[in-house]
Order: structure tokens, then C-alpha cells, then sequence
């Protein structure tokens, strides 16, 4: 068989390539049902959110299936009606009294859970409770514990002699602090996990070395603890504003953005729009701002995770 | 530089009773080694020394001061980590200087110090670098820098090799022993393995279970320990015990075997251990018949592994020998480096 020498080789060379591809397909299709999720759940409310911001789109067009292109219409109307500005500035408020609250008060919480004592597992997990609440349950409760007349918070400053009844909910100076302190609540626990975690990272021997060094309580703090967890922190302060800036059931449920829009965020005014007042295109105008400025946030998160992952 | 001075020093973690009535005196400029097992109680005891573990009674002294109350930083002492523990976002000089920076020594000091201790580690070139980006014995070196820049009175070592290769061990070992040399501080150093205590010791704490089982120059140690547990602990390979019982100058094993006893006939009495050291065995023509299981050439001595009677031995010949596993020979132990303990492990001769 003078053939069979010289045409082997090529033929197996062919069968194996062909067998190679077979198995990367096999491969691709593994992947499927993920790709599909996320174009089906992700990839079409996104473009359709975009699409919309174009469109004049009202209840009508549920009917008629019509919903004529307006260009930048609805985008130059949000931005120019004068509760975007104080929704903007409540927003930029809200977000950045929430991290600083949320941060200061979860740090200090990991930090003391580092030292040992008992029932320290414990505590620690109940601390992750309000975290497991659905939102609307908390602001339910909360709701009630603000209550002008009948609050347990406004009954103790009054027993205390502090405070005569504020209208924490109903005080347009008020009601936004009410939704940031509630908000702070809220997210202690995301920020006490991670920094927990971040801490537990750090080394025993670092301290004890820096004992020896002369770094101990606050020094220790500012020499090794904070410079060891800045990947950590700069995590988590991103994570924060992303999860902060869309934050709306949290205020519909306890103010519903009152009185007077005093705590209306870009987040519930993009509600109000599309399902109070059903202008659904000047609503997903209003999403995509808050997608949009998110997505810096986003962008600026992942560099960092990857900065944090090469370091 | 100064003496260190442990007296009557007891550690309780809760009621469990770590260390009890421990005894040291080191001597200005010695270089001592704690060495025994795992929780033996070694590294607890330099961790009191170096305050990062209450002392729950009895005093330590560091030049002639009582340092029980000092915080860490205040008792004038360095030291060096298992792990290294290196600050790993400073560079390595950074780490060597931290404690100076601490305590606000003017930065052309500071300089000075890391240069001089750089320059006596062979670090020069590495200042820059951070410890991630150095070898394990370049991370150890940077440690014992950062110790040396403080220019202490005591120098502790928490088994700093161990996490080190077997040939860079050997190497780092000799340049400990050089360091101390050089410097003349005096030097705690805690560790497991016994040839490092023996190669690098001026004198060795065993310790076991909490308490000090003797303490010694390496050589005393080898040649007299006055426990069992000193005898097999130190020595490689380890001390051979035939248990027996011992009457009217002869010593019969458990197995009916008679060994010699030579100037210890006078010891009598049963559960008795015969220690002898693998290299203390001859091979003779007529003697004690060994069963052989193993045979183990490494070059420099013939190691032979195997029994009398039913009890396992280990001999060392500096010959090269041609023994089979499954052949007896006939050992003839060196009567004179007999060592003979008794039921509750003490010396008897």
C-alpha cells in the first residue's frame, strides 16, 4: 500500500482538527444558557431603556404600538424641569452621607470585632440582619419608628427632653436626613462584612511585630491596618455608590420622595415619571443619567478591582 | 547589650498550665537556644520575653531591670518572626527603619543604620524592592536587618528557618552564628530541630512539656543528658532504647538478650532503658546479634537499621560496609558511653 505512507498523516492531522473544533462547540454551547440570560434579562431592558429615552412613549402606546421618535426631547425636558437640580443635589447628598455614614460606622464595627470576646460569631451575624430584610420591610418599620406622634424615636426624645416631636417623615428639612440615617442602617452590614474580611487578611504576626516596632492603637491603625486595606476600602466605597445612588424603594416606601420633592433622588424621581406620572420616555431619559453616571462608578471599580488583583 | 534573667516564671491559659517554674540565666552576649517538640512551651516563653504574652507570675530581667510591666517597644529588644512578618506595602528599607521612624530618630540616622546593616546582610541592592518581590532568605535576611538597626540589648529568634529550604537552612544557620559573632548580642533563639540548636548554641534550654529538662553547652547535652527525654531528642539519629531490667552487673533485655554494662554494673533495678547512640555501635565478630532491615549508605557512614531481639536499632558505621537486609551482624556497644535510665526517665549512671 504505497498511498497509506504518505496520506496517514494528513488524513489523522484533518480527523484531529475536526475532532478539536467539534469539542469547541461542544464547549460554546455550555455557555448558552448564560449568554441567553443575560440577553434576555440584562441586554434587552438596557436597549429597550436607551430606545425609550428616544421615544415619546406613553400609556397610548401600549395600544397603538406607536411610540413616535422625539431625538433629545425628553432628555432637554428632564434635565431642564427644575426638580432635576434638587433631585441631583439630594442625590449627591443622600450618596455621599450615606457611604461616609455607612463606612465610619461599619469600620469601626469590623474593627471592634477583631478583638476577641465572647459571643463575638454571634453578634457578628446578627449584625447581618438588616441586611437580610427586604427593603420595603425595613421602611415599613422604620416608618413607624419616625412616626411624628406616635414614633418610638420621637416618644424617647421626648422622655429625654431633647426634641419636641420633629416631623422627621413630614419636614421638608427632615426628610431627607430620615432617609439617609435609615439608608446608613441598611448598609453597616455590607460594609462590616467586607471590611471584616479585609481585616481578617491582615496578618497577626504584622501586629505583633509592629508592637515591637512601637506600633500599637492608633499607629498600628494608620501604618498597617489602613495601608493593607485600601484595596479593600476603595472596593468597597465603589460598591457603595453604586448600590447608593439607585436606592428607591428605600424612599418611596418612607417619604415616597415629599413632601415637596425634599427628598426626591434621580433614582425615585425616574419612578415618579415613568409610573406616577407615565411618562415613560422622560422616565427611562431620567434611568439612563443614573445608569450613566453609575457606570463611571462601575468602570472606576473594576480598574481598581484589577489594580487591587495585580498589587 | 545585657544578661537576661527568667525566674520562676509560670504561664496558666485559663487552667491550663503552659509553663511552670521556669529558670534561665543567660549571660551577657551568650547565645542560647530553646529547643523541644511542638507545645512545649518555647515559643511561648520568648513571646513572654518579648512581651506579646502576659507573664502570670515570676519576673524577667533584661540588664538587671525587671521588664514584666514594659510595653514591647519600651523593652529594648528585636525580634525576628517565623513568617518574617514584613510590612509588605514598605519597601525593605522602610521595614528596617519603621522602628526608627517611630521613634523620630532623624531620617539621616535612620539612613545611616539601614545602609551599615544592609551593607552587613548584603541587602544593598534590594532596598528598594518590596518583600513580595524577594526569595525566602533574602525576606529573612531583610528580618534579621530590621532587628539589627535597632541595635538591641537581646536579639529573640522564633524558628526563623523553618520556613526555608534544607540547603538555604544551612546556609542562613551559618550566618546567624556569624551575625552573633560580629555583633556579640546577646541572643534568645527558639527552634525544633535539634541540629540547629547543637550547631549553633553556646548553650541549649531543652524544654518539654512546659518545664526546662536541662539546660547545657550542645556537647554536655549530647554527652550527659540526665533525662531520656534529653537523650533522644538531641542526636541524629537518635539514641538507641532497649528496655530490660538490670541485676548482679549484667543487663538482660525484654527479650532475654544480655548486654554489657562495663563500669555501670553496679546499676540494678527493672524497666530499665540501655541507651546507646547509633555511633557508639561496633561491628565485631562475636557481640549482640542485630537483625538487619534497612540498610542506608549516605556517603560519609553506613547507617544500618534493624533489631535485637524484638527492639529496634539504628547503628552508624563510618565504614562502607557491604550488608545485606536480612543478614545479622554482631554490635558491640562502646561500654564507656553507656546511659542507663530509669523507670521515671532519670539518669542512673
Amino acid at each position: 500500500m504505497p498511498g497509506f505512507g504518505t496520506n496517514g498523516p494528513s488524513v489523522a492531522v484533518a480527523r484531529r482538527a475536526g475532532s478539536r473544533r467539534r469539542e469547541r462547540f461542544i464547549q460554546q454551547l455550555f455557555l448558552l444558557p448564560a449568554v441567553a440570560y443575560i440577553l434576555i434579562f440584562f441586554g434587552y431592558p438596557v436597549v429597550k431603556n436607551v430606545v425609550m429615552g428616544f421615544q415619546n412613549y406613553s400609556m397610548k402606546s401600549f395600544f397603538t404600538g406607536k411610540a413616535p421618535w422625539v431625538g433629545l426631547q425628553n432628555y432637554e425636558s428632564v434635565v431642564s424641569s427644575p426638580i432635576f437640580s434638587s433631585a441631583l443635589i439630594n442625590t449627591i447628598v443622600f450618596t455621599i452621607c450615606s457611604i461616609a455614614g455607612q463606612f465610619v460606622i461599619g469600620l469601626a464595627i469590623a474593627l471592634y470585632f477583631r478583638k476577641r470576646f465572647p459571643l463575638n460569631d454571634l453578634l457578628r451575624s446578627l449584625i447581618l440582619l438588616p441586611w437580610l430584610l427586604p427593603l420595603i420591610v425595613s421602611s415599613a418599620i422604620w416608618r413607624w419608628l419616625l412616626d411624628q406622634d406616635n414614633g418610638a424615636l420621637n416618644r424617647i426624645l421626648e422622655l429625654l427632653l431633647l426634641a419636641d416631636r420633629p416631623g422627621w417623615l413630614t419636614t421638608t428639612s427632615l426628610s431627607l436626613v430620615a432617609c439617609i440615617l435609615v439608608n446608613i442602617w441598611i448598609g453597616i452590614p455590607f460594609n462590616v462584612a467586607i471590611l471584616y474580611s479585609g481585616l481578617q487578611e491582615i496578618p497577626e504576626e504584622l501586629y505583633e511585630a509592629g508592637q515591637l516596632d512601637g506600633a500599637t492603637g492608633w499607629t498600628a491603625f494608620r501604618w498597617i491596618t489602613w495601608p493593607l486595606m485600601r484595596p479593600v476600602v476603595s472596593v468597597v466605597l465603589m460598591l457603595g455608590v453604586i448600590y447608593t445612588l439607585k436606592v428607591m424603594d428605600l424612599i418611596l416606601g418612607l417619604t415616597g420622595g415629599g413632601p415637596a420633592n425634599s427628598s426626591q433622588t434621580l433614582a425615585t424621581q425616574s419612578y415618579h415619571l415613568s409610573f406616577v406620572q407615565f411618562q415613560f420616555g422622560q422616565g427611562a431619559a431620567m434611568a439612563n443619567i443614573l445608569v450613566a453616571i453609575s457606570l463611571i462608578f462601575a468602570l472606576l471599580y473594576l480598574y481598581i478591582n484589577k489594580f487591587a488583583g495585580k498589587s | 547589650m545585657a544578661n537576661v534573667a527568667i525566674r520562676s516564671v509560670n504561664k496558666y491559659y485559663g487552667a491550663f498550665h503552659a509553663l511552670k517554674e521556669i529558670n534561665i540565666d543567660i549571660a551577657d552576649g551568650d547565645f542560647v537556644v530553646l529547643v523541644g517538640p511542638s507545645g512545649c512551651g518555647k515559643s511561648t516563653l520568648l513571646r513572654m520575653i518579648a512581651g506579646l504574652e502576659d507573664i502570670s507570675s515570676g519576673e524577667v530581667e533584661i540588664g538587671g531591670q525587671v521588664i514584666n510591666d514594659l510595653l514591647p517597644q519600651e523593652r529594648d529588644i528585636a525580634m525576628v518572626f517565623q513568617n518574617y512578618a514584613l510590612y509588605p506595602h514598605m519597601t525593605v528599607a522602610e521595614n528596617m527603619s519603621f522602628a526608627l521612624r517611630l521613634a523620630r530618630v532623624p531620617k539621616p540616622e535612620r539612613d545611616a543604620k539601614v545602609t551599615r546593616a544592609a551593607a552587613i546582610l548584603g541587602l544593598e541592592n534590594l532596598l528598594d524592592r518590596r518583600p513580595a518581590q524577594l526569595s525566602g532568605g533574602q525576606r529573612q535576611r531583610v528580618a534579621m536587618g530590621r532587628a539589627i538597626v535597632r541595635d538591641p540589648q537581646v536579639f529573640l529568634f522564633d524558628e526563623p528557618l523553618s520556613n526555608l529550604d534544607a540547603k538555604l537552612r544551612v546556609q542562613m544557620r551559618a550566618e546567624i552564628k556569624e551575625l552573633h559573632e560580629r555583633l556579640g548580642t546577646t541572643t534568645i533563639y527558639v527552634t525544633h530541630d535539634q541540629i540547629e540548636a547543637m550547631t549553633m548554641a553556646d548553650r541549649i534550654v531543652v524544654m518539654q512539656n512546659g518545664e526546662v529538662a536541662q539546660v547545657g553547652a550542645p556537647l554536655d547535652l549530647y554527652d550527659l543528658p540526665r533525662k531520656k527525654f534529653v537523650a533522644g531528642f538531641i542526636g541524629s539519629p537518635a539514641m538507641n532504647f532497649l528496655s530490660g531490667h538490670a541485676k548482679a552487673g549484667h543487663f538482660l533485655t525484654s527479650d532475654g538478650i544480655e548486654l554489657p554494662l562495663g563500669p555501670n554494673a553496679a546499676v540494678e533495678g527493672d524497666d530499665l532503658s540501655y541507651g546507646i547512640r547509633p555511633e557508639h555501635l561496633r561491628l565485631g565478630d562475636s557481640g549482640v546479634p542485630m537483625h538487619v532491615t534497612v540498610v542506608e549508605p549516605t556517603g560519609a557512614e553506613t547507617q544500618v537499621l534493624g533489631r535485637i531481639g524484638e527492639q529496634p536499632v539504628v547503628c552508624a558505621f563510618r565504614e562502607r560496609l557491604d550488608i545485606r537486609p536480612g543478614a545479622v551482624i554482631h554490635v558491640l556497644p562502646d561500654e564507656d558511653k553507656l546511659h542507663i535510665f530509669g523507670k521515671d526517665g532519670h539518669r542512673l549512671n
